[in-house]
C-alpha cells in the first residue's frame, strides 16, 4: 500500500553528532498517537506467530497447525508485550531532539504497532466500521517504522540546517581520492581516457563543434578541477555543506564514467573489456562507487 | 522592394548560421550504460527544476527510446543547458529543431 506522505522528505533529521530531530508530518503523528492508544485493545483480537527461542523453557505443547519452532502469541501475553513497547513510540516527541536509543526503541515499537494494526485488518475484514481508520493507522505506523529504520542506516544524514553528517569508510575515501587524483593529473595532460567527460555538443556541425570546444572545453576542465579540489579538501570531514556534497556526487560520477568507459560497459551495464590484471578490481570499484553515489543522491534529494 | 533584392538580402545572411531562422534549438540527452537512472533523474530535477515525475519520465525516455528532448529555446540557452549537463557527465547534444 502506498501512503500519502512525500517519500523524499525525511521524518528524522540528524541533529548534532548522534542526536535526531524528529519532524513527522502533523497528520501522520496524529494517526500514530491515535494508533498507540488503540493498539493494546486491537491486540486482543489478533495473534502473532513468533519463533520459539532456544532457551524458551515453556513446556506448552506445540499448537496444532503451527510449524516446528514457532508458536502463536495472543490474548493477555500479546497485550502485555504491546503495552510495554507502545510508550516508546510516544517518547518520540515531534520537533524535539531525540537520541539514538530513543529511535532504536521506537523502531521496535512502531513495528509492533504496524504488525498489530495490519493483522487486525486481516482479522476484521474491510467491511468493519473501523477498517478505514485502522488502515490509516497501519499506513502511518508502517511509514514511521520505515523512516526510523532508514534514518539509522544512513551514512550521510541530512540536517535541518542544510548540512550533512557524513561517515564514509577510510577505504572508500581512499578510493575517491585516488580516482580523483588520477583524473586531476589527466585533466592537465589532455589524456584520451577522459574523452567521456567532454561529450560532443554539435554532432551534426563540425564548425559549431569547433567553436564549442574552444570555449566550453576549458570551462569544463576548470569546473571539474574546482569540484575535485572541493572534494579533496572535505573528504575527511564529518560534516559537509550541500555544495560540498554536490561536488562529491559529480566527482564520484566522473570516476565511474572514466572506469566504465575503460571497462567498455554494454547496454546491460556489463563490462565487455577483456579481463586484464586489474579487471576484477576495477569492476569492484565501479560497483562500489555506484552504491556510494546512490547514497549521496538520496541525501541530496532532501534539498530539492 | 523587389523579389531580387529580398533574395540577395537573405543570401548575405545565410552563411552566418547564428541567425535565428525561427526554429528553436533543442537539447537532447542520449542513453549511456554508465550513468545511474537515479543520477540522471536527480540531475534533471536539479538542473531544470523539473518535478520528480517529469524528471523520471524523461529519464525513462532516455533509457527506453535512446534519447529525450530535455529543453528547447534560444541557442544561447541551449548551450548553457548542454554545458550544465556536461558538467554532470550526461551525454547531451543540441541541434536546431526540424
Amino acid at each position: 500500500m502506498i501512503d500519502e506522505w512525500d517519500p523524499d522528505t525525511p521524518w528524522c533529521w540528524a541533529d548534532g553528532e548522534d542526536d535526531w530531530r524528529f519532524e513527522p508530518p502533523q497528520d501522520a503523528w496524529s494517526l500514530i498517537t491515535a494508533a498507540a492508544s488503540a493498539v493494546p485493545d486491537l491486540a486482543r483480537h489478533v495473534s502473532v506467530r513468533i519463533a520459539i527461542a532456544i532457551d524458551d523453557e515453556s513446556d506448552e505443547p506445540a499448537e496444532p497447525g503451527e510449524p516446528e519452532g514457532y508458536r502463536s502469541m495472543h490474548g493477555d501475553e500479546l497485550v502485555g508485550l504491546v503495552s510495554a513497547w507502545i510508550p516508546q513510540l510516544l517518547a518520540l516527541e515531534p520537533t524535539s531532539t531525540v537520541t539514538d536509543d530513543d529511535v532504536s526503541s521506537a523502531i521496535a515499537a512502531s513495528e509492533i504497532a504496524a504488525v498489530v494494526t495490519t493483522l487486525w485488518l486481516d482479522h476484521a475484514g474491510p467491511t468493519d466500521a473501523r477498517a478505514s481508520e485502522v488502515a490509516r493507522w497501519a499506513s502511518a505506523t508502517r511509514r514511521l517504522h520505515q523512516e526510523l529504520t532508514h534514518a539509522m542506516l544512513l551514512r550521510i544524514r541530512p540536517r535541518r540546517d542544510g548540512t550533512f553528517r557524513i561517515r564514509l569508510l577510510g577505504a572508500e575515501r581512499d578510493l575517491v581520492r585516488t580516482g580523483l587524483q588520477q583524473i586531476l593529473d589527466a585533466l592537465g595532460s589532455g589524456d584520451e581516457a577522459l574523452h567521456r567527460l567532454f561529450p560532443v555538443a554539435y554532432p551534426d556541425d563540425d564548425e559549431k563543434q569547433e567553436g564549442w570546444s574552444a570555449l566550453a572545453h576549458g570551462e569544463l576542465i576548470e569546473s571539474r578541477q574546482a569540484a575535485i579540489k572541493t572534494v579533496l579538501d572535505t573528504i575527511d570531514q564529518k560534516s559537509v555543506t550541500e555544495a560540498e556534497l554536490h561536488a562529491l556526487m559529480r566527482c564520484i560520477n566522473d570516476v565511474r564514467l572514466v572506469l566504465g568507459t575503460r571497462l567498455d560497459m554494454d547496454d546491460h551495464g556489463q563490462p565487455q573489456a577483456l579481463p586484464g590484471p586489474d579487471h576484477a578490481r576495477m569492476v569492484a570499484v565501479y560497483e562500489h562507487l555506484g552504491v556510494l553515489l546512490y547514497e549521496v543522491i538520496q541525501a541530496l534529494r532532501t534539498t530539492l | 522592394m523587389s523579389e531580387t533584392q529580398d533574395s540577395a538580402a537573405i543570401s548575405v545572411l545565410e552563411p552566418d548560421a547564428d541567425v535565428d531562422l525561427g526554429r528553436p534549438w533543442i537539447v537532447l540527452v542520449w542513453n549511456d550504460p554508465i550513468n545511474l537512472m537515479e543520477y540522471v533523474t536527480f540531475v534533471f530535477q536539479k538542473v531544470f527544476g523539473f518535478s520528480k515525475a517529469k524528471a523520471m519520465s524523461l529519464m525513462m525516455d532516455v533509457h527506453h527510446k535512446g534519447r529525450a528532448v530535455v529543453s528547447s529555446g534560444k541557442r544561447s540557452d541551449a548551450e548553457r543547458d548542454v554545458f550544465r549537463l556536461h558538467e554532470h557527465g550526461l551525454w547531451a547534444t543540441m541541434q536546431q529543431d526540424d
